[in-house]
């Protein structure tokens, strides 16, 4: 009892901790090849090969020492042509060395790549666009619709960093062609660089009237029977049944005076109160929301993490974020502020018991999802109430379903990937097909295609498709960034919020003009 | 504070598992270079052993002839057995790809003198083969 007291009281901490713990299982590093300097006694743990001024190699795969002017470990030495080896059996002098590599596991390609990438970014799309703040995008997902690549989905939006590597699985709208291929194309539209894992198709076959779609915490479900006569508000007290009511051109946004209030100090949060009607018998109900981020997120990963610290932000992105404890830090101020928090409301609004934090959503592309809530009444209703830092979510509708069921997706491996010039890339295609230490990595401007074979359909069974990719990126450093005087450690958990709010308020409009249309085009 | 130690604590306690360890890696265990698969703006497929990544060319050992293929001549390169994957930086590779590549092949430091000769005199050959960069 006392255990689950404990385990109760510090349930967030847990959730965090087997958070951090299942992404750790997936972190994903490669293997770098470097120089070792001869001047410095060492040993070399890491495999290791001299190269000879006779052109034979030495092959010191348990490392060596370094030492006296001469290299020592038990190893095997190759003739230029490989045709003949004979062991080490005595110490190799420096002076008949030309140099020594060895190979160390990198996690982050960090300083070096961050450096590397400054002068690059501007010989690709132009100092112009490089002042624009054009970022927390992702792989972007795109699907042929007569011929017109329409945006479906953007993948792992806040994995910014290896410890953060995660898998997403995203709502298309993609139907087979005749031959049974579903075809979809992948870009790197931002200045990132992205590192791909493994990318696959889900399918979930269910009847025509049902709507399959992710929802948190429970997997791929379907779901059917609008459940009428919800109604909803928000906390500046706006009737949202109409712009909520259905998937178009009106889209939910904060209140102008709400936002206004947060900014001057007021409430941090805004909300969307959920009244659903209670029906006997039924114990659940699906929210289905479709939903993005608003670039407010963005700025504030970004603008106030990033160019808020100056050239610190090198080591910040190369350094901190791989750190166990910083990504703590940092992942336990974005859940307290970030993220759409949905919970019931009981006790005539005296209680809230959170039922999921949603946190998926990128600022590019629409994102459905379901949030199954326990249908507690409360009097004759079921009272839900998503909660968020004001303005952070732009919401296109959101839905009621009393019936709910748990499909179980079949998993399609990529059958072909093909480049930008149609080429087949099977390696490309090894690269991606499971989670390992193998990644794809795409840099701005890249564009690649994926074919799924399907197969074709069936006579009254509709088939719902879904991207799920497992990945991470980092941004790339723009020279104004680094220009900037500060040299403050990011440390957002002992910000104000309302400040920063401030300066959303004065850059929003200018930011969301640009975001589309700055987009890095694809080469 | 005591939450961030206790997931600290807790995480390096269990241990997270990355790739695996470059004592496992090939490439750091064997003397050869990666495998290179070259394609030609003639449409010449060359497949062999990376032996040197130069400026200007790949270095190959192909059909046990050692090959130097200018980027100018190249319409696609690939390296399908290092660790990473990577999309259409190898047929102009930039400095830095260049620099992270050449630890994939035998010569990382350059083919030398002595090596050329060794090399070339093993496959019968007085000087390199070099693909013309514009057949």
């Amino acid at each position: 009892m006392m255990m689950i007291r404990l385990l109760h009281r510090h349930r967030i901490v847990l959730a965090l901790t087997i958070a951090f713990l299942a992404v750790a299982c997936i972190i994903s590093s490669h293997t770098e090849g470097t120089s070792v300097s001869l001047n410095a006694t060492q040993h070399i743990s890491s495999p290791m090969k001299a190269h000879l001024l006779d052109g034979s190699i030495a092959v010191f795969d348990h490392g060596g020492d370094i030492a006296n002017r001469q290299i020592s470990g038990t190893g095997m030495r190759y003739d230029p042509t490989l045709k003949t080896a004979v062991a080490v059996t005595a110490p190799i002098p420096l002076d008949s060395v030309v140099g020594v590599e060895t190979f160390e596991r990198v996690v982050n390609p960090g300083r070096t790549l961050l450096y590397s990438t400054l002068a690059t970014a501007g010989t690709i799309i132009g100092a112009t666009a490089a002042a624009v703040a054009i970022f927390g995008s992702c792989p972007t997902i795109y699907v042929d619709s007569a011929g017109t690549q329409v945006l479906q989905a953007e993948s792992f939006s806040y994995s910014i960093a290896p410890l953060l590597a995660k898998r997403d699985v995203d709502r298309l709208q993609v139907a087979s062609d005749g031959s049974g291929v579903v075809r979809l194309t992948v870009r790197n539209e931002a200045l990132e660089t992205h590192y791909l894992d493994q990318i696959e198709l889900l399918e979930a076959s269910h009847a025509p009237d049902e709507l399959a779609l992710p929802a948190a915490r429970v997997g791929i479900i379907a779901v059917r029977h609008r459940v009428a006569g919800v109604t909803m508000h928000d906390r500046a007290g706006r009737n949202l049944a109409d712009v909520l009511g259905a998937a178009d051109e009106r889209v939910f946004a904060t209140d102008s005076l709400t936002l206004d209030r947060a900014s001057r100090g007021g409430p941090a949060d805004d909300y969307i109160d959920v009244t659903i009607p209670s029906a006997p018998g039924r114990d659940s109900v699906a929210i289905v929301l479709r939903a993005r981020s608003s670039l407010l997120t963005t700025m504030l990963l970004y603008d106030e993490m990033l160019a808020g610290q100056g050239a610190k932000a090198l080591d910040y992105v190369g350094k901190d974020l791989q750190r166990v404890t910083k990504l703590a830090q940092l992942a336990d101020w974005y859940v307290k502020n970030l993220g759409l928090r949905v919970s019931v409301v009981t006790n005539d609004g005296r209680e809230q018991r959170q039922i999921v934090r949603l946190v998926d959503f990128g600022p590019a592309a629409w994102r459905d999802v379901a949030v199954v809530v326990p249908a507690t009444a409360d009097h004759d209703s079921v009272h839900v109430r998503l909660a968020f830092l004001a303005d952070a979510f732009r919401i296109d509708h959101l839905q009621v379903f009393g019936d709910l069921r748990e499909l179980a997706p079949r998993s399609v491996p990529i059958a072909r990937v093909l480049d930008r010039d149609g080429k087949l890339r099977p390696d490309a295609r090894e690269v991606l097909l499971r989670t390992d230490d193998l990644q794809l990595q795409t840099w701005p401007g890249h564009e690649f295609k994926l074919e799924f074979d399907v197969g074709g359909d069936r006579t009254g069974i509709a088939r719902t498709y879904f991207i799920a990719a497992q990945g991470y990126y980092t941004e790339w450093m723009r020279g104004r960034w680094l220009a900037t005087d500060s040299t403050t450690d990011f440390a957002p958990w002992r910000k104000p919020v309302a400040p920063i709010l401030q300066r959303w308020l004065i850059t929003r409009d200018s930011l969301e003009q640009t975001f589309f249309r700055q987009r890095v085009p694809i080469v | 504070m005591m939450r961030y130690a206790f997931l600290a604590s807790l995480a390096l306690a269990v241990g997270c598992w990355t790739s695996p360890a470059p004592s496992n890696f090939p490439p750091g265990r064997a003397p050869a270079g990666v495998q290179a698969l070259l394609e030609t703006q003639s449409g010449t497929q060359v497949v062999g052993e990376l032996l040197e990544v130069r400026d200007s060319a790949y270095v190959v050992l192909f059909s046990n002839r050692v090959t130097i293929v200018p980027y100018l001549a190249l319409r696609h390169a690939e390296f399908p057995h290092q660790d990473w994957g990577q999309f259409g930086s190898y047929t102009r590779p930039s400095a830095g790809t260049r620099d992270r590549l050449r630890w994939y092949s035998r010569f990382p430091f350059g083919v030398n003198d002595t090596a050329l000769a060794t090399l070339l005199h093993a496959s019968g050959q007085t000087t390199p083969d070099i693909v013309a960069s514009n057949p």
